[in-house]
């Protein structure tokens, strides 16, 4: 059976994989001469956490701006747990669009090991393939996430577990569609609708807002932050003017702020610090890393928990 | 007379419209059975519920004396099936396939299904996707038979070959029943062929069993009788009616059973198979309308 099942999945599995490695061989080329900016510029010595040397500013700005587009380009790499879960799990759908499970199920093998172990075939290729990928991709982004965290979304996205749980996830979507359309086509598709809905959904509207209450934190204008937990995700940040209704627009009025003159903002800034108004920012802390892939994963592992188990009871119920 | 397949009151029911319903059925071993009807009827239902894909809704099914969807492993090694349109991994080399019998089957007979085909001539190496349609059903009859089955399962196995590939399939199935002593259940459509193979006959109609028995027994119970339609009323007081044909002056009713007719101006012939069959499912069925559409669905 277990030949049998390989045998089915090899050519999907062999496709994936030569996917994963040009991909691969794409962002060791890139990596490789991003390790080479970041130490011929020295940047190690301005990492997190770190008593910054009066360089770095500079160096930093110059190092995100010369690799910016490259960074956004990985957006794409979204994909990726998308076209992982599709591969693997198409040609179980495949075998119930063609009635070939039905060769299967009578030979002297029941249903139920049939679906066992196609299902942990499938699964552990999706899993080995979303290690590889994320483990490429977080040796990739090591540069970056030393100057600026991996609370970010191009970071957040590919590190950690939560690769692992969208690849799980689309596939157990293409395998209960399937499943109940016997149709590998219409699988695919809705799959990836619900996939992106889902996943855009969650790290535009929940995620950041709603998984732990985020923190506040408050300074006088012209001074720096202060030194806490800094590069986590600032979800908004502003002026807090303090006072009755109406304050703000007093303060804003008597500094001229609205006048953007450069040579100004000096001025600005000590006229708003002389009347007490503080710069705040809300944001998830760094160190929330893990319990937010932690929470993110469970949400993703739970639906496919879920849509595995309906799968498995619509075949062994009402496929025939 | 020991049983290959017994049926009791077996229903099989997707949401509100029964595909199968009160089938009671006993169909003895080392007999050739072809389960007739329209397409829709239940045949399919039927025959995955004999292998253990389908369980059933309400009744019994028992393969040697064995619940085929609750003891899988009691009636899997000893029913072979082929599924409607023949269904094989079509990417796979026909060695591969033979590849898949043999790891699934602990009675797999690897000679029988190697011999087989190299009597139709098909070629290991081949891909089962660029064989004809014809030397795929052939495929499937081979991966069937080389479980070594007690009871072959088939289902509408000619429906989709030319006359010639037909002829060809039914041929290897007949050697095979001759060869082994199998029992074997086939549904068609298609009656041509049905008389010269088979030995036993099930009609199903509109998810009900129609008739079921010994194909001499049922050819010698079943006569056409012709006579002036203004006194069919009367004769057909006497008799089982299975279906009436009336035209202008003439009555044709095709009856059940041994009855005489008194009347001299009524014909009394025996009849054919194909006559009976279509008799019987030239029937009015009793509820045709919403069942129907879902048995296209289903089967």
């Amino acid at each position: 059976m277990i030949w049998l099942s390989w045998r089915q999945q090899r050519l999907e599995a062999l496709l994936g994989a030569g996917v994963l490695a040009a991909l691969a061989a794409l962002l060791i080329l890139t990596g490789r001469h991003i390790d080479a900016f970041y130490n011929h510029a020295h940047l190690a010595a301005c990492g997190l956490g770190r008593p910054q040397p009066s360089s770095c500013g500079d160096s930093v700005t110059h190092f995100t701006i010369h690799y910016a587009s490259l960074v956004n380009l990985t957006s794409w790499f979204n994909m990726v747990p998308l076209l992982i879960g599709i591969l693997v799990a198409a040609p179980i759908v495949l075998d119930f669009e063609q009635g070939t499970h039905r060769l299967a199920w009578t030979q002297t093998i029941t249903s139920r090991r049939w679906l066992t172990t196609r299902l942990t075939l499938a699964g552990t290729l999706a899993v080995l393939a979303a290690v590889a990928f994320t483990l490429v991709m977080t040796w990739w982004r090591g540069p970056f996430d030393a100057l600026s965290g991996r609370f970010d979304t191009s970071a957040f996205d590919f590190e950690g577990i939560v690769p692992i749980a969208y690849t799980l996830f689309a596939a157990s979507v293409v395998l209960a569609v399937g499943t109940i359309l016997r149709r590998t086509l219409p699988a695919v598709a809705i799959a990836i609708v619900s996939f992106l809905a889902l996943r855009l959904g969650i790290e535009g509207w929940v995620r950041y807002q709603h998984y732990l209450h985020p923190l506040t934190r408050t300074w006088p204008v012209g001074t720096t932050a202060p030194p806490g937990e800094a590069n986590g995700y600032t979800t908004s940040s502003g002026l807090s003017f303090g006072g009755p209704p109406g304050a703000g627009r007093q303060v804003i009025h008597a500094c001229n702020v609205t006048q953007t003159d450069p040579r100004r903002l000096q001025a600005i800034s000590s006229c708003l610090h002389h009347h007490h108004v503080l710069q705040y920012a809300i944001y998830q802390p760094a160190s929330r890393f893990w319990t937010f892939q932690g929470i993110e994963a469970s949400i993703f592992l739970a639906l496919t928990l879920a849509l595995v188990a309906i799968s498995v009871w619509w075949a062994s119920h009402r496929l025939a | 007379m020991s049983l290959a397949l017994e049926t009791t009151e077996l229903g099989k029911r997707y949401g509100s419209t029964w595909a199968l319903r009160d089938c009671s059925l006993a169909i003895p071993q080392g007999q050739v059975a072809a389960l007739v009807g329209p397409n829709g009827a239940g045949k399919t239902t039927l025959l995955h519920l004999a292998t253990g894909i389908l369980g059933p809704t309400r009744g019994r099914v028992e393969v040697f004396g064995w619940s085929p969807h609750e003891q899988p492993l009691m009636v899997l090694a000893r029913v072979g099936f082929v599924a409607q349109d023949h269904p094989l991994y079509r990417g796979f080399t026909v060695a591969e396939m033979l590849r898949v019998g043999r790891k699934l089957n602990p009675r797999w007979d690897e000679q029988i299904a190697r011999g087989r085909l190299d009597r139709l001539g098909i070629g290991l190496e081949q891909r089962v996707g660029k064989l004809s349609g014809g030397q795929q059903a052939q495929v499937a009859l081979v991966l069937a038979l080389a479980k070594r089955p007690e009871l072959l399962v088939l289902d509408e196995p000619v429906a989709s070959l030319d006359p010639l590939a037909r002829r060809e399939f039914l041929q290897a199935l007949m050697d095979a029943v001759a060869e082994d002593g199998l029992s074997v259940l086939l549904s068609s459509h298609i009656l041509a062929d049905l008389e010269r193979v088979c030995d036993y006959l099930v009609i199903l109609s509109a998810s009900r069993v129609q008739l079921a028995g010994d194909i001499d027994g049922i050819v010698t119970n079943h006569r056409l009788l012709t006579g002036p339609r203004e006194s069919a009323d009367r004769v057909a007081a006497g008799q089982t009616i299975v279906q009436q044909r009336d035209s202008d002056r003439q009555s044709t009713l095709l009856v059940a059973g041994a009855e005489p007719v008194s009347d001299p101006a009524w014909l009394v012939e025996n009849t054919s198979l194909e006559e009976i069959v279509l008799g019987y499912l030239g029937r009015p069925a009793s509820d045709p309308g919403p069942a129907k559409r879902r048995l296209e669905v289903a089967s």
